[in-house]
């Protein structure tokens, strides 16, 4: 690999992490759907498995995120020990992401602990997530803990 | 931009991390003042909003020297950070968890964190460091039944 691509490959790198959490931030700040689907490329897939669904094409993903606030009023998206591989020939890049979250979900103080197989493509320059994949481990309500309820029903 | 200015910039980013990293270290118990105020400049600011504001070194090691008192433990895990370098200058926001022992109760803190910096002789220093605190909790309470201990009585 020459000097070019190596700098090329950890500008991607910066670039993916920066995506992840202004991903965080705007989910932070009331899940505008607006804002978080320009995040993603448009044929892009954001699936949930069984408790959130799979949502297909920014559109789906838009429409996902502007109903979330109905349930969750508040949350810290702390996206922590990432790994990403960048494939630039092809133009794209998988990570791995961790996620602890402190949520308020239908009023009630809940921990998100959930993990993220991202795969991302360079369009005209910029990186987007072409697929997130959301493992959830656990969403207990906080006072439950994930022992005794895993997950929170619903 | 040429590739030299390109990797100077990913060391830059890299080098304002370690920065960052080192104030959250030097603010867990038992905390170091002096190595805390260090990383300011002379007239850095640290804003932590309803818990003052800290203008200068000399208050700042003051301020943190005086956790000690209050606040009996406590570790900052400092991740998810946002930084851009602009020459000399740099500006970095970032998340915190926090688990403090206030008034003899195990708490959890959820807070994001904003910094500018300027690099002076070749070390990045923090010119104002602020904080966003979104629940300081009783950790047998929750952020729904207690928002926020008042951390200034």
């Amino acid at each position: 690999m020459d000097l070019e691509e190596r700098v090329q490959r950890l500008e991607a790198i910066e670039a993916i992490r920066r995506l992840k959490i202004a991903y965080a931030r705007v989910a932070d700040d009331g899940y505008d759907g607006d804002r978080i689907s320009a995040f993603f490329t448009e044929d892009a897939v954001w699936d949930g498995g069984e408790s959130f669904g799979v949502h297909r094409g920014r559109a789906a993903i838009k429409a996902l995120f502007d109903g979330i606030p109905e349930q969750i009023s508040f949350a810290l998206h702390y996206m922590v020990g990432h790994t990403i591989d960048v494939d630039l020939a092809a133009g794209s890049a998988t990570g791995h992401w961790y996620l602890w979250a402190p949520m308020t979900i239908n009023n009630a103080a809940t921990l998100g602990a959930i993990t993220y197989d991202d795969e991302y493509r360079n369009i005209a320059g910029a990186w987007l997530a072409s697929r997130m994949q959301v493992n959830i481990h656990f969403i207990t309500p906080y006072e439950d803990g994930w022992v005794k309820t895993p997950m929170l029903p619903g | 931009m040429s590739i030299e200015d390109r990797i100077r910039t990913l060391e830059e980013i890299e080098a304002v991390r370690r920065v960052l990293a080192a104030v959250g270290a030097t603010c867990d118990a038992p905390y170091d003042g002096a190595a805390f105020a260090g990383h300011f400049t002379e007239d850095g600011v640290m804003d932590l909003m309803e818990m003052g504001v800290y203008t200068g070194r000399a208050a700042i090691q003051e301020f943190i020297d005086g956790m000690r008192a209050r606040v009996p433990f406590t570790m900052h895990y400092w991740d998810g950070y946002a930084i851009d370098v602009d020459g000399a200058e740099a500006t970095a926001t970032w998340y915190g968890f926090e688990t403090p022992n206030l008034n003899g109760t195990a708490h959890l803190g959820g807070l994001t964190h904003d910094a500018t910096l300027k690099k002076i002789e070749g070390c990045w220093m923090v010119t104002r460091l602020g904080q966003q605190l979104h629940f300081m909790t009783p950790y047998d309470k929750g952020w729904v039944r207690q928002r926020v201990t008042d951390q200034t009585a």
